[in-house]
């Protein structure tokens, strides 16, 4: 569905829609804003509001540009609200990218592909994964925590590279098909 | 293929330092034999070094804050259902009490009844613009249809301000009746208690009781017992029959017993006395009801040698008791 199309229908007040949109840049708001702020429930309570005012005033909004621009900048509002009401110094506001940048999303967009396209791994392949990558855990370790062989580590490690990199290359239409049937 | 699955098992080892020496060396062959090889390599380095910068974003779930959402989008959604219904209920109920009134007035007849809560008073006019005060725990009905006659019944306590215009008005209640034509009086006619009072503040009325008519002057009250045919007139103070449509109870000289009485239906409580010459005790003051009943028993405590206990209950009334000091 196209993006425009996808506001039209949350401005007519399909919940549905509104999922699609939340689904679609959840992960790329929360990245954002965590440059802002390092608290990442916070952060994410942030996004979660940026999405229930846009269904509060749904009716009364007025896009001038992209529903995207339109959720970023509502993000940036409401981190600076976040330091004016924690009296914390507003010199990092000012620091606060420029959300016209788009360039600066499409950045974090790649990483939340990458993130996305990690979640559809099978799950123990992506425990073992996880394990390796974000724990520094060695293979020994995994495979003690996992009641699996090294071997099998080694050979799920490449499994989940794999996986990666054929669906996230250029003309990715594997990726593309199996992110809509889920 | 088997050597697919190798070279990647040997690309991806080496990015955790997993490799032995000899898979390290095999490695390192298979890389310089084919430049597709290295090209691998490469890009699954790369693409390690973003799966470790995704590490921020593991801290979120996408899940979780739709949850969120979902549940504060339903909930408004609801609160704006029950505003609507709200009306939709106002609506209906009125239409359902329209209809109930048609039929009735159809039949001849149509009685509307106006309670009282305990604790609560009430300020209405009928369609005469007679306005009315009705006081804790009464209840008042009046026929709406009756052309050449306005009747109401009372039981409780009510002060009425008759409009003028040309019908007789009639207050029933008990086994009698105050008939006017445009005045100001106080009904007092509560079931548990074994008289009943008419004090009229303005103009004429007659009081119609057993088939005798007893007329009543300005500043006038009629004590009618239940049980006795005898009716007493005095003079009063007609003050303290208007002061609590105000909400205030003026007491002149008042027996305790009568006060705590008005203030049983007024503040919904049980009052009990432990002996009863404090029943007798006088008071005087002006009582206010938007104050906190605390208040006006400390000034009972203040003013009359007199020590109150005040139970709370949960189930029935809250109880108040007054005893000697």
């Amino acid at each position: 569905m196209k993006e425009s199309e996808l506001w039209k229908n949350v401005h007519r007040g399909d919940v549905d829609a509104l999922k699609i949109l939340h689904g679609k840049y959840f992960f790329s708001m929360c990245l954002w804003a965590k440059d802002a702020v390092a608290d990442d429930e916070l952060v994410e309570r942030v996004v979660s509001d940026c999405f229930i005012a846009l269904w509060e005033n749904r009716k009364r909004i007025q896009l001038r540009s992209s529903i995207k621009s339109y959720l970023f900048q509502m993000l940036r509002n409401k981190l600076i609200d976040v330091y004016r009401s924690r009296d914390l110094t507003t010199q990092y506001v000012n620091e606060l990218p420029d959300v016209c940048l788009e360039e600066q999303v499409d950045l974090k967009q790649h990483y939340v592909k990458l993130y996305e396209t990690i979640l559809l791994l099978p799950e123990q392949r992506r425990k073992i994964l996880e394990m390796a990558a974000f724990e520094g855990m060695t293979y020994n370790e995994i495979a003690e925590k996992m009641h699996i062989s090294k071997n099998t580590v080694k050979t799920q490690i490449a499994r989940a590279y794999r996986f990666l990199k054929e669906n996230l290359d250029p003309g990715d239409f594997y990726l593309f098909c199996i992110l809509h049937k889920k | 293929m088997k050597n697919d699955k190798q070279l990647w098992e040997l690309i991806t080892s080496n990015l955790y330092r997993e490799n032995s020496n000899d898979e390290q060396s095999e490695l390192d062959k298979q890389l310089q034999s084919k430049k597709r090889n290295e090209k691998l390599n490469d890009s699954v380095h790369s693409l390690h070094v973003d799966i470790l910068a995704t590490n921020d974003l593991r801290g979120f779930s996408k899940e979780k804050s739709w949850n969120n959402i979902r549940k504060e989008v339903l909930r408004k959604r609801m609160l704006r259902f029950l505003n609507v219904a709200k009306y939709a209920a106002i609506v209906i109920v009125s239409f359902l009490l329209g209809t109930l009134f048609l039929q009735k007035a159809e039949k001849g007849t149509s009685i509307a009844e106006i309670r009282v809560p305990l604790g609560q008073m009430t300020e209405l006019t009928l369609d005469d613009g007679t306005q009315v005060w009705l006081n804790s725990g009464s209840t008042l009905k009046y026929d709406t249809k009756s052309d050449n006659e306005r009747l109401v019944t009372l039981e409780g306590e009510a002060f009425f301000d008759v409009t003028k215009n040309g019908t007789p008005f009639k207050v029933f209640f008990k086994d009698a009746a105050v008939e006017v034509l445009g005045t100001r009086f106080n009904v007092i006619a509560y079931h548990e208690e074994p008289i009943s009072q008419v004090t009229l503040v303005e103009g004429k009325v007659n009081i119609n009781r057993r088939s005798t008519l007893t007329k009543l002057h300005p500043s006038e009250q009629i004590t009618i017992s239940d049980k006795h045919k005898n009716m007493r007139i005095d003079k009063v103070n007609t003050d303290f029959y208007v002061s609590w449509t105000e909400g205030k109870m003026v007491f002149e000289e008042e027996r305790l017993v009568n006060v705590t009485k008005k203030l049983e239906r007024w503040y919904n409580v049980e009052i009990r006395f432990t002996e009863e010459s404090v029943k007798n005790l006088y008071f005087c003051g002006t009582i206010l009801k938007n104050k906190p009943f605390d208040q006006i028993i400390n000034a009972f405590e203040l003013l009359l040698p007199v020590k109150i206990q005040y139970k709370h209950n949960l189930h029935s009334k809250d109880q108040v008791i007054i005893s000697k000091r």
